[in-house]
């Protein structure tokens, strides 16, 4: 057969390959994840560590967005609500759109590109200059010592994250509203209270944790299957945010069909 | 170090669980701790109305709805409101489920049940269940329903609309015309027949009128003679009126025999002008016959001559007379 025909079936054989031999590769590392949780005495001291990294060391970032993110909702709100609905809807549009949607995903984003891309490219690093092996050789398993803290701190802190950001937005954009739109607090909270409900929060939390999970899972499961040198560390990094982005936004889909 | 990163973990948990929970609850309009009381309501529906939901009371807001349930047997909904604990709610009232705006928010207002009286709501049968008031409820119609209703209405009206187009066509248009056009002819007859109706109407009203004037004119009479009459049946000169009837009787009876005897004469006297008339007769034919002198005289033409002559000598005579008195009259005193 010509080679021209061949290729492109060739081509396509080994893409598949390729994502069956990650998803086996990643259910590997799930599966030796869950098995490492036992492992309490090897992750457990480096759990706090990781909390801090991902989680207080991410908040100026992750609020900032949020700052923003609830400026412009109001400010957005008020130009569409013009003329047509009453203002006190700014509230419910910056309420119901940050803490049901832009507050996890944006941080959740947000973190995939500085906590998925740190620890992709610190394991990676890890991986390509064989201080994995090192671990391995001194009967240290690398998935509890390096994995478990930080999936675990991801998990734990990634809704706190999260909750900090929602009220921060929402705070900005009722300043905003205050401030620029010559709205009053109370017509404000009026739309804010309009339509809350508590799922709203819960919904919330259940979604940052998931895009926890899935951030530093990606970044992990990237990093520690490095190759090729410093290239390699980053090609890993990039694609553990552009995969680990593409999951947040499949998982935020998902989950608003299943929960909501 | 490792202490400033567990503090900063610490805080961050500490202050994110914060935000959360005093958040949601914040939002949710909780009470943080201010006493209150529940009421509950009992309604067959209650439309878009969620937990959450504020209540209200002379416009105030009160409280928030805080569970809805459907009851056991299925055949009404219960609606736990959390309300605050000083207001007092007077007696007879109710609660209305209403939207709060155009936008979809719903509410619970109570009000007196005198305020919408045409409205059903639930019947209670145990106002007070332990310690938790019941009220009665009703949910307005949903804009979703009134659109639907309105849609049918639209429908109906589209329906009706083809088929007066169909019963509509140029015939029908030209029977109109011309039912138009008889009914005003009708409408003139009508006209007509009433103004004759009411010439005939003033006519027999003037002629009542004045009928009614001429009874009362007889009326008036016969009153009088009725009191005449009485006034005469209660005098006494009634006798003496009787008295002369009699008489009179008697004088007409008297009257009535001289007639009889009368009579009798006139028998007698017109016999005797029989026998004249029949001498009469005999005459004037012997006169016709020109028998006698007077017959003669009649048939014989030459005195008739004669006397014409003779007559008018006469006037000859007379007319010399005047004009020569002298020649025949001779006056002389001495």
């Amino acid at each position: 057969m010509r080679a021209s025909v061949v290729a492109p079936i060739q081509g396509l054989g080994s893409a598949v390959l390729s994502a069956v031999a990650s998803v086996g590769t990643a259910g590997h590392l799930g599966v030796g994840a869950l098995r490492a949780l036992r492992k309490g005495d090897m992750w457990g001291p480096h759990i706090l560590a990781q909390m801090a990294r991902i989680g207080v060391h991410s908040l100026p970032i992750a609020l900032f967005i949020a700052t923003f993110t609830g400026i412009v909702l109001a400010l957005q709100a008020s130009y569409t609500f013009t003329g047509a609905i009453p203002l006190y809807f700014v509230g419910t549009l910056v309420g119901k759109t940050m803490v049901l949607e832009l507050g996890p995903v944006l941080t959740g984003l947000a973190l995939s590109g500085r906590v998925g891309a740190n620890i992709a490219a610190e394991l990676g690093t890890m991986r390509v200059t064989e201080q994995v092996d090192a671990l391995e050789t001194l009967a240290y398993d690398p998935i509890a010592y390096l994995v478990v803290p930080r999936v675990l701190a991801g998990a734990i802190m990634f809704p706190m994250v999260v909750l900090m950001a929602n009220a921060v937005g929402i705070v900005a954009g009722w300043l905003t509203s205050l401030w620029l739109l010559d709205m009053s607090s109370p017509e404000f909270l009026k739309g804010l209270r309009l339509f809350f409900r508590s799922w709203d929060v819960w919904f919330s939390v259940i979604k940052s944790v998931t895009f926890g999970l899935t951030v530093t899972s990606v970044g992990c499961f990237f990093g520690l299957h490095t190759t090729g040198g410093a290239e390699g560390v980053g090609r890993s990094t990039t694609h553990s945010v552009v995969a680990s982005s593409m999951i947040i936004l499949v998982l935020d889909a998902f989950l608003a069909a299943v929960l909501l | 170090m490792s202490r400033t990163r567990e503090f900063g973990v610490g805080l961050v948990i500490l202050s994110a669980i914060a935000v959360g929970v005093v958040g949601t609850l914040w939002l949710k309009g909780t009470n943080w701790g201010r006493p209150s009381i529940e009421v509950d309501v009992l309604l067959t529906d209650v439309a878009q109305l969620a937990p959450g939901n504020g209540v209200k009371f002379r416009g105030v807001q009160i409280g928030r709805v805080a569970t809805i349930a459907v009851e056991p047997d299925g055949q009404a909904v219960r609606v736990r409101l959390q309300l605050q604990e000083s207001v007092s709610l007077p007696d007879d009232v109710v609660v209305l489920l209403s939207p709060e705006s155009f936008f979809g928010s719903w509410q619970a207002e109570i009000i007196r049940r005198d305020r919408y009286p045409s409205f059903p709501f639930y019947e209670v049968q145990q106002p007070m269940e332990g310690d938790v008031r019941v009220l009665g409820g009703w949910a307005l119609p949903e804009l979703s329903r009134l659109s639907a209703a309105a849609e049918q209405i639209s429908a109906n009206l589209a329906d009706l609309t083809e088929r007066l187009g169909i019963a509509f066509n140029e015939e029908t248009a030209a029977d109109l015309a011309r039912a138009i056009e008889n009914f005003g002819v009708l409408s003139d007859d009508l006209r007509r027949l009433v103004d004759q109706q009411s010439a005939i109407a003033l006519s027999v009203t003037s002629s009542a009128d004045s009928a009614l004037t001429e009874i009362e004119l007889a009326t008036r009479v016969a009153r009088r003679s009725f009191e005449r009459i009485e006034e005469l049946l209660t005098d006494v000169q009634i006798d003496s009126i009787v008295t002369n009837v009699r008489l009179a009787s008697g004088h007409i009876q008297d009257i009535a025999e001289d007639l009889a005897g009368s009579s009798d004469n006139f028998a007698t006297t017109m016999g005797r002008a029989d026998s004249t008339l029949a001498r009469l007769d005999r005459l004037s034919a012997r006169v016709e016959a020109g028998e006698g002198t007077l017959g003669r005289l009649f048939a014989d033409t030459t005195f008739a001559v004669r006397a014409e002559g003779v007559l008018g000598q006469l006037d000859l005579l007379l007319q010399d007379l005047r004009e020569n008195p002298r020649r025949y009259v001779r006056l002389s005193i001495f």
